[in-house]
């Protein structure tokens, strides 16, 4: 495999995304830093057949899940028939309790899914998290695969190769499927935001406008889209790239400077569709992932085709005492954080760490899942001219409008130290591109 | 039952003209099961851009936009209610009560509201009711009114350490302690003959509806309440928010009259 023709030209490709201003935001210390994101040339393969695999259990989450957010803002009968127990909805920083009653455009929460996924050395597929609120990454597979088959059209000439270059036509397709009869936007903070990339290439490749806070604003019942000539402009659809908190000033943080005062007002009197809804926190909360594969029976009556990494809460007494008595196997996760942080290896733990973590845990056991430490497949890396192995995950993109449709790709992560499981790019992680095999 | 007339009136002066001008102000009583609304006239200085909806908590907002310059904002909302039409409100099945069931950050309970909290021992089967007045009266009891030692962000807990507050402090500490109790708890914002200000008060769950008690006079909520909104604490019930451009000061000024026409 590897005399393949395009590892000779992974510098140019890595040129290539360095001149587009392929990038992304860091902070570290309070200060913000623009990195390259570094791309590896050696993708990921994966097999037709697996992928189907991958794409009905994709399909089957993200309709279940999308059934739990309707459900949670509307009825609540995952709650009356004790499937989910209360706690888990109401005392997480996801529920939004000004969503209460409100029904997005064509009843779709989550348009845009981004499902972390990780491959065990047996080959099985778990899912590590789901991203409904602004999952990013789509854009890094997509406008690497631009460059590498300009760089080697040779390659994508010996190797069936799903074209992943319809993700723009496929997001496009789910805005036009939820827009209220107007014109659709991408809403971004700005770009000191860390994937200011991504906001600029979807809205190019998706034909719809890039705005900030300052070009949208509210009249009446409806969203208005300010032209640099001053003319309004009916918005239909906002596809959103900043977080539910910074929204609307009027509804949620009034110091947010960066959101659209009343924008949610005019959501919820079904004017305006927002991607994703606002509320979405609550379904992919760490504490609620437990309880996805119940979600999918609940309201599909299927078996779940993709498996959740084995984890426990230690909420449930019997869950907290094979917690306490496996800790040195577990890795343990705070259920607020996100990136990568509060994650903890009870094995990397010091003695007084470890006492003083099992206090916390014992005090506030919902706050926290545990997980089985799962023997990650490493995958083949270039590091120089030397191919090694490192830690990887596959965040899959799932869309949602009328139908919901599995991307025939996805953004491959990978550790770039040896000795870490932590891929995420805000963790100074490089990226692949991910190949589906056609036939 | 009675009848009463009810006078709201919000009027913020800006010392220099303020633009861009955006409001949401919750003011408009509704009619619900213990209050019919009747002769309502709603006038809201300076209408530019104005719209109304009603929220997730089933409160009524007015809200809008004011482009030009202006240095007086005013809300007048007047009508007649009746009141005391039923001793409470439909409230629906337990389970769907949960986001009244949970602490929020002005209710969370620190080490004095516990320690508060230690004393109440309630017998199997006593109603949610039951429960909640006895912890109106021992709270009665244990705080004092007085304004202007705490302001609107103070929380329950703060409040309680202190030992005074005005209503605001009574309503958020009932609720902490129902909450606390297990039973979901909300705060409601309304008018009360004889106030000249907003009053607050909590309404709590007891098998399927909504009873109401005003801490702060130590009562069951009576024919004399106006209510006007509800939430989970203060912050859902904010009369009045605002943004603006402009380097002005400032002053705000709230007239309530709640006076009795007959009673029935």
């Amino acid at each position: 495999m590897y005399d393949m023709d395009l590892l000779d030209h992974t510098d140019t490709v890595n040129e290539q995304l360095a001149r587009y201003g392929v990038k992304f935001g860091i902070y570290k210390n309070n200060t913000f830093k623009e990195q390259l994101f570094p791309f590896d040339a050696v993708p990921r393969i994966i097999e037709k057949e697996e992928f189907d695999y991958l794409e009905r259990g994709l399909k089957q989450r993200v309709n279940a899940l999308n059934l739990f957010l309707k459900d949670i803002y509307h009825e609540k009968k995952i709650i009356r028939d004790r499937v989910v127990p209360e706690e888990f909805i109401y005392a997480s920083s996801g529920y939004l309790a000004q969503c209460e009653g409100i029904m997005p455009p064509k009843g779709v929460y989550s348009h845009i899914s981004g499902i972390d996924l990780v491959q065990s050395k047996d080959k099985e597929w778990y899912i590590l998290e789901d991203n409904l609120r602004v999952p990013s990454g789509a854009s890094y597979p997509m406008i690497a695969r631009h460059f590498c088959r300009r760089s080697s059209p040779k390659t994508f000439h010996d190797y069936k190769i799903a074209d992943n270059r319809d993700y723009a036509t496929l997001l496009r397709k789910t805005m036009d499927d939820v827009n209220v009869d107007g014109l659709i936007v991408l809403l971004t903070p700005g770009r000191y935001n860390a994937a200011y990339f991504e906001h600029s290439y979807l809205a190019e490749k998706t034909g719809v406008q890039l705005v900030n806070g300052q070009e949208l604003i509210v009249e009446n019942d409806h969203l208005y889209f300010i032209n640099y000539d001053g003319r309004k402009e009916k918005v239909g659809a906002v596809y959103r790239r900043i977080s539910d908190d910074y929204l609307d000033p009027m509804n949620f943080l009034p110091e947010s400077v960066i959101g659209i005062p009343h924008i949610f007002d005019v959501y919820r009197k079904g004017n305006v569709a927002l991607m994703n809804a606002p509320g979405n926190g609550v379904a992919d909360d760490k504490g609620i992932y437990y309880f996805v594969p119940k979600m999918i029976k609940y309201y599909l009556g299927e078996e779940p085709i993709l498996k959740n990494a084995p984890t426990y809460l230690p909420f449930y007494e019997d869950d907290m005492k094979y917690v306490l008595k496996n800790f040195d196997n577990l890795v343990l996760k705070d259920v607020a954080e996100a990136g990568g942080y509060g994650v903890v290896f009870g094995n990397t733990m010091t003695r007084q760490q470890k006492a003083d973590f099992i206090e916390l845990l014992k005090k506030e056991p919902r706050r926290f899942i545990a997980q089985e430490v799962i023997d990650f497949l490493d995958i083949d890396i270039m590091e120089g001219d030397e191919i090694v192995p490192r830690k990887a995950d596959l965040r899959a993109f799932v869309l949602s409008g009328e139908d919901t449709v599995v991307w025939k790709s996805g953004l491959t992560r990978f550790s770039r130290n040896p000795h870490s499981f932590i891929v995420n790019s805000s963790q100074g992680g490089g990226f692949k591109d991910t190949w589906v095999l056609s036939r | 039952m009675k009848e009463l007339s009810f006078y709201y009136m919000l009027r913020i002066r800006f010392s220099s003209p303020v633009t861009n001008h955006r409001f949401t102000v919750r003011c408009v009583p509704r009619d619900n099961e213990r209050q019919k609304i009747r002769q309502l006239e709603i006038s809201v200085l300076p209408k530019e851009s104005l719209s109304n909806s009603v929220d997730s908590f089933g409160n009524y907002c007015i809200f809008g936009h004011c482009q030009s310059e202006h240095e007086l904002f005013e809300v007048e909302v007047k009508g007649t209610a009746q009141t005391g039409l039923s001793d409470s409100e439909y409230a629906g099945m337990d389970y769907l009560m949960g986001r009244y069931r949970y602490q929020t950050a002005y209710t969370r309970p620190g080490n004095t509201l516990v320690d508060f909290y230690r004393q109440f021992v309630f017998a199997e089967g006593t109603s949610n009711l039951e429960k909640s007045m006895r912890m109106m009266e021992a709270l009665y009891g244990a705080f004092h009114y007085e304004q202007g030692v705490t302001g609107i962000f103070t929380t329950a807990e703060e409040a309680m350490a202190l030992g005074r507050g005005v209503c605001q402090d009574y309503s958020h500490i009932l609720i902490s302690l129902c909450r606390m109790a297990g039973i979901p708890a909300r705060y409601v914002v309304g008018m009360l003959i004889g106030e000249g200000a907003s009053h607050a008060w909590v309404e709590i769950y007891d098998n399927g509806r909504w009873y109401a008690l005003d801490p702060t006079n130590m009562l069951v909520v009576n024919e004399d309440h106006i209510k006007i909104s509800s939430g989970r604490d203060y912050d859902d019930c904010v009369l009045n928010q605002g943004i603006m451009v402009g380097t002005a000061q400032q002053t705000q000024e709230v007239e309530v009259l709640v006076e009795e026409l007959r009673r029935g």
